[in-house]
């Protein structure tokens, strides 16, 4: 509960720093609900004024907010809206997002990702047949790595997000030295909706969100639980966004969710999900995301993850970073680990938006 | 402590039914039942040496091996139980370790003795590889540290009176306990030799034990 009042006031003081900010330097460009209530008065109408030429079709389909303050024949050839043509484009495209924080209200469009948990796993131990003696393995590398797909498709106020995960993970090998095999197998296909509510300057939306076991079943996790171990479940969670150049998102979540009963995955649980995170741009083009991200059932409750953002052309963002499992560190986790900073998580994706 | 958790067949049981698979019962274990674990069962034919292939089926019970094909007849196997190592971020694979070792059993009608133990209560109890039956004739000689018992009074337990916690499958007639008591007392550790008609002769040291334990021993169970 705490958390969540965190999170209302830092929305509501951000709300009112980002008002006294000049909305027009936005990287994540001018929707049209701030089109549609201009914070300037109306100019007058242009009605002595000559009919302007049609300008050329420059691609720049971000309309002005001011478009009877200066003279219409002259308003296209201004280098300052030239300018402001590719934050607006590029943040039209790809809405601001973290890890755990999806990217929601980003264009209909393509994504793919890469998740790989980097480094050592726990402490072993288990009882040679030969002998009948218990034998400890300190370490092991991990080997777990998935492959994110999905697809959006989104309007002025709702949107759909489907996705698959694709897994590879090692399972125990066939003699007791421990010579590992691997497997792979599909995680959990996600479908999720969202509802858009524009509230001052916070962009926020109602999401509802499942998730669900198709087959060919994958038993490992990366640090959420609920994308790679078979399972199924709902969530609902209110999230959005705030800002300008330094751009505050949050999000707050509860869902009731079933897995495969097998240690260290309960067979039913409920989960709530609070994240906060900042992005950062140094231009309009790259930026650094922050985030940190607390769940409860989770394999790894309490992540803190950064990443860079490089958007290459227009519509296309990647994205790299890092996410760091500090429960998973401090040994706070339900699966047998031993506190220590063994492994990371290796986060890269791309999107593309039509 | 639990349901109760034992192998089937006993650790040195004879004529066990071709048609039964391996058993593993137990509420603990905790494996999922499509992933993989290879070798968690492994059977081997020991007159052959080749393994044998089957297939694992995981219940809330616990597991079972069973064969492609029956056992032979008159044929010893040899099985192993051996819980994969857990991997990093990957299922537990709790296994209680009591139920893990190497065992043997064996499709013939061969009898052999398999343990014996002394009681609180003085009673010297023998734990043989099959039901007793009528068919199995002969003179029961004993010897405890050499010297010839004359004194003694046999008695046969009933399979159901003896482990029966550990419910046996259909068509398995489990095993026969005989006990006896002698005017002089017998203390574990000593050494018995047994002779059945032509059978044997075995020789065991005797252990601290009731003919529930020495079930139990052979069964693997938490009872």
């Amino acid at each position: 509960m705490k958390t969540f009042l965190l999170l209302i006031g830092l929305t509501q003081s951000a709300a009112a720093w980002s008002q006294s900010t000049d909305e027009s330097d936005s990287p994540w460009g001018t929707s049209s609900e701030d089109t549609e209530t201009p914070e300037t008065p109306p100019a007058e109408p242009a009605e002595e004024v000559p009919e302007a030429p049609e300008p050329e079709n420059t691609g720049d389909t971000q309309p002005s907010a001011t478009p009877a303050e200066s003279t219409p024949v002259a308003a296209p050839d201004k280098p300052a809206a030239k300018e402001k043509k590719d934050p607006a484009t590029l943040g039209k495209a790809h809405a601001p997002g973290g890890v755990r924080i999806p990217s929601y209200t980003t264009g209909t469009g393509v994504s793919m990702g890469l998740k790989a948990v980097l480094g050592t796993g726990k402490l072993f131990s288990g009882t040679n047949p030969e002998t009948g003696e218990r034998e400890t393995h300190p370490t092991q590398p991990v080997d777990a790595y998935a492959v994110f797909m999905a697809a959006r498709y989104t309007t002025e106020r709702f949107g759909v997000v489907v996705g698959i995960p694709v897994a590879r993970h090692s399972v125990p090998g066939t003699n007791f030295d421990n010579s590992r095999a691997h497997a792979g197998g599909l995680g959990n296909l996600t479908l999720d909706g969202y509802y858009k509510i524009q509230s001052g300057k916070v962009h926020s939306m109602l999401a509802v969100e499942t998730h669900f076991n198709v087959g060919n079943r994958a038993y490992t996790w990366l640090n959420d639980g609920d994308e790679l171990w078979p399972g199924f479940g709902v969530d609902v969670a209110w999230q959005g966004y705030m800002g300008d150049k330094l751009v505050k998102i949050f999000r707050v979540g509860l869902g009731m969710h079933a897995a495969r009963s097998s240690q260290p995955f309960p067979g039913f649980f409920p989960r709530f999900q609070a994240s906060f995170a900042l992005d950062y741009a140094f231009t309009p083009r790259i930026g650094l995301i922050t985030e940190g991200s607390f769940a409860y059932w989770d394999t790894s409750p309490l992540d803190l993850s950064v990443l860079g953002r490089f958007d290459l052309f227009e519509g296309i963002r990647g994205r790299a970073g890092l996410t760091l499992p500090i429960a998973t560190w401090a040994g706070l986790v339900p699966a047998e680990q031993k506190a220590g900073l063994r492994e990371v998580t290796w986060v890269m994706d791309l999107s593309y938006a039509f | 402590m639990g349901p109760p958790a034992f192998i089937a067949p006993l650790d040195g049981q004879t004529g066990y039914p071709t048609g039964l698979p391996i058993t593993v019962t137990s509420d603990r274990i905790d494996l999922p039942d499509d992933y993989l674990t290879p070798d968690l069962i492994r059977v081997s034919d020991l007159d052959t040496g080749a393994e044998i292939v089957g297939n694992l089926t995981f219940s809330d019970d616990g597991v079972q091996f069973v064969p492609n094909q029956d056992w032979r007849t008159n044929r010893r196997y040899i099985w192993t139980i051996d819980p994969p190592i857990p991997v990093p971020h990957g299922p537990e694979l709790d296994f209680p370790d009591h139920l893990i070792g190497t065992a043997i059993f064996d499709t013939s009608k061969r009898l052999k003795l398999l343990n014996a133990g002394v009681d609180a209560e003085g009673n010297t109890c023998m734990v043989f590889s099959r039901t007793i039956t009528s068919d199995d004739s002969g003179t029961l000689r004993v010897t405890v540290n050499d010297i010839e018992v004359e004194d003694a009074i046999y008695s046969i337990l009933e399979p159901a009176s003896v482990g029966n916690q550990y419910t046996l499958q259909p068509d398995d007639e489990g095993v026969s306990v005989v006990c006896f008591q002698t005017a002089l007392p017998i203390d574990s550790g000593a050494s018995l030799r047994l002779w059945w008609g032509n059978e044997g002769p075995w020789r065991v040291d005797l252990i601290d034990a009731t003919p529930d334990e020495l079930v139990r021993i052979l069964r693997r169970g938490n009872y």
